[in-house]
């Protein structure tokens, strides 16, 4: 499914006195199958910006097109339903949305509000708790019981199991530990290679770095740049001028650079830098 | 959300948003009891000039106001109508069954009408121009005389501190979670009566979960900074009482002995 966005401009309390904008004519497309991160500061307009992109905020001007179906400021609420299972949202701190009794009927009430009947939204759950890779004893427990990253896996749960085809995860992993950080970031990785569409907001340059191919930098409202991590993170002066920061991996090649080695474009992922360092340091060891 | 007024602070430096929040709380109330002195129309004029003025003083732009009254506009008019149709009394040139319509009934419903916008102007006044934080001060002072009949004035100050700065967090939380359920496929205000409170049901279970998380959060956070209970402690807000609140009262004083005066 792809996505346009034609000049959206969204007003908070557009018609009230303490009307402020979200977002400023915003134009761009993600195509079907990509992985697009989404970077800008605090107070940016991230978040209503993918708010936009399942209809949960409608443009106050401008026009969306997601799929065969387009948004306008007029476009009415009751017939955006099918779109909110094309298009699965994991909020921020998504374990704040449990309330089922257990871990299986929560996961699988995304699903019965489509229409899924019981016993088929309860194996749809199941599959989705193997691919979290929860284990399966905890399916009957209560999602309160859980660790605070174990509630993380089963709230993304619920929302994987509507089986979207574009997935918008609005900082998934913050708050979580190194390793269940990288886990997380891996399933994301994984659902993308199978032919999902991933859309990440993320302070995180590392994982724009290494899992994205499209990245959006937002500043108050607007967007600055619709561009590639590769072109991004080696733009020095723009990075600096917009308080954004380089990946590691870009961070040391650049002080290497100051020393002497050469690398025709800044590396961004751990990967690209060992490529662009071993036959230079090869040719040191021979020469 | 976002369009209710109600306990919505606008920022600013005029003489009201300056003055004292103990005389400012003390005033409203005052007033609203002298409201009920007017009943005539030279009396409802001045205390319209009275509240208009205020308003000006205050700096804050009048749309505010407008659209604080807008969610009660319905309960006013229902009341207005009422009090126009069951007026008895005076010559009635309309009646029909037991409603009736007079001289009498139409001014006793413009007087009602009067009423609740004055009301509800001068305590919108209030809560614009004074942070939620200094009215609970407010009243954690007013309060303090009931200390002689052992209520616990500090506890009930410092729960009411507590719940104010709490009400825009939970009303996000809320916003977040309902959302959050809507990209589930939660129809909210859709549906027959029976499915449109079983839609509540995701909204409120995590609400109420992670108010219990932040009680207990908070708690913690509270007594490993020392707190324990309300006795022995100093104050880091004071009030100051100015001559410009004493000022006020007067000024209050001298409008209801005008009213007093007035009224027919």
């Amino acid at each position: 499914m792809a996505i346009t966005f034609q000049h959206v401009t969204h007003i908070y309390q557009a018609d009230g006195p303490l009307a402020y904008t979200g977002l400023d004519d915003v134009s761009f497309t993600i195509v079907p199958g990509s992985f697009t991160a989404i970077i800008g500061q605090t107070g940016s307009g991230k978040s209503t910006l993918v708010q936009h992109l399942n209809a949960l905020l409608k443009p106050t001007q401008g026009q969306i097109q997601i799929g065969e179906r387009l948004i306008t400021p007029e476009s009415k609420d009751k017939h955006l339903k099918p779109l909110r299972r094309k298009v699965g949202m994991v909020f921020q701190f998504p374990e704040a949305q449990l309330f089922e009794e257990t871990v299986l009927k929560d996961i699988s009430f995304g699903p019965q509000n489509f229409g899924v009947s019981v016993s088929e939204a309860e194996k749809i759950a199941r599959e989705m708790l193997d691919l979290v890779r929860l284990p399966t004893e905890v399916a009957d427990k209560s999602p309160f019981d859980l660790s605070g990253g174990q509630m993380r896996r089963v709230a993304i749960a619920g929302v994987l199991a509507l089986q979207p085809e574009v997935l918008v995860l609005d900082e998934p992993t913050a708050g979580l530990d190194p390793q269940g950080h990288l886990e997380l970031m891996e399933l994301f990785a994984d659902l993308h290679r199978q032919g999902k569409t991933i859309i990440l907001i993320s302070h995180q340059m590392e994982d724009v770095a290494n899992y994205s191919q499209q990245v959006l930098v937002l500043e108050q409202g607007k967007l600055l740049r619709d561009t590639n991590p590769e072109e991004l993170f080696s733009d020095s002066d723009f990075i600096k001028k917009h308080h954004l920061q380089q990946p590691e991996s870009s961070r040391f090649a650049r002080r290497l650079a100051e020393r002497g080695f050469e690398f025709p474009s800044l590396p961004v992922t751990p990967d690209q830098l060992v490529q662009a360092l071993l036959p230079q340091l090869g040719e040191e060891k021979h020469g | 959300m976002g369009k209710l007024l109600i306990g919505r602070y606008i920022p600013g430096d005029s003489l009201i948003h300056r003055l004292d929040p103990r005389g400012k709380f003390i005033a409203t109330f005052f007033f609203v009891a002298i409201v009920f002195l007017a009943n005539n129309w030279l009396t409802y004029l001045v205390l319209a000039v009275f509240v208009a003025i205020c308003i000006l003083l205050s700096q804050v732009s009048l749309s505010f106001f407008i659209k604080g009254i807008r969610p009660m506009i319905f309960l006013i008019l229902f009341t207005v109508v009422l009090q126009i149709l069951f007026t008895p009394g005076g010559h009635p040139f309309w009646h029909w069954g037991i409603f009736s319509l007079s001289k009498l009934s139409l001014i006793n419903g413009a007087f009602i009408f009067m009423r609740f916008l004055l009301i509800i102007f001068i305590s919108t006044l209030l809560t614009l121009t004074t942070m939620p934080l200094q009215l609970a001060d407010a009243i954690e002072a007013l309060l303090k005389p009931l200390r002689l009949v052992h209520f616990p004035v500090d506890e009930v100050a410092l729960m009411l501190s507590i719940a104010l700065q709490f009400i825009p967090l939970l009303s996000d939380e809320t916003t977040k979670i309902m959302n959050a359920q809507r990209a589930r496929g939660v129809d909210f205000g859709s549906g027959n009566l029976l499915k449109q409170i079983k839609a509540v049901i995701p909204i409120l279970i995590p609400l109420f979960v992670s108010s219990f998380n932040i009680a207990y959060d908070l708690s913690i956070a509270m007594e490993s900074r020392g707190y324990h209970g309300s006795e022995g402690r100093s104050k880091y807000r004071i009030l100051h009482w100015q001559l410009q609140d004493s000022l006020v009262l007067v000024v209050f004083l001298a409008l209801a002995g005008g009213l007093i005066y007035l009224r027919s």
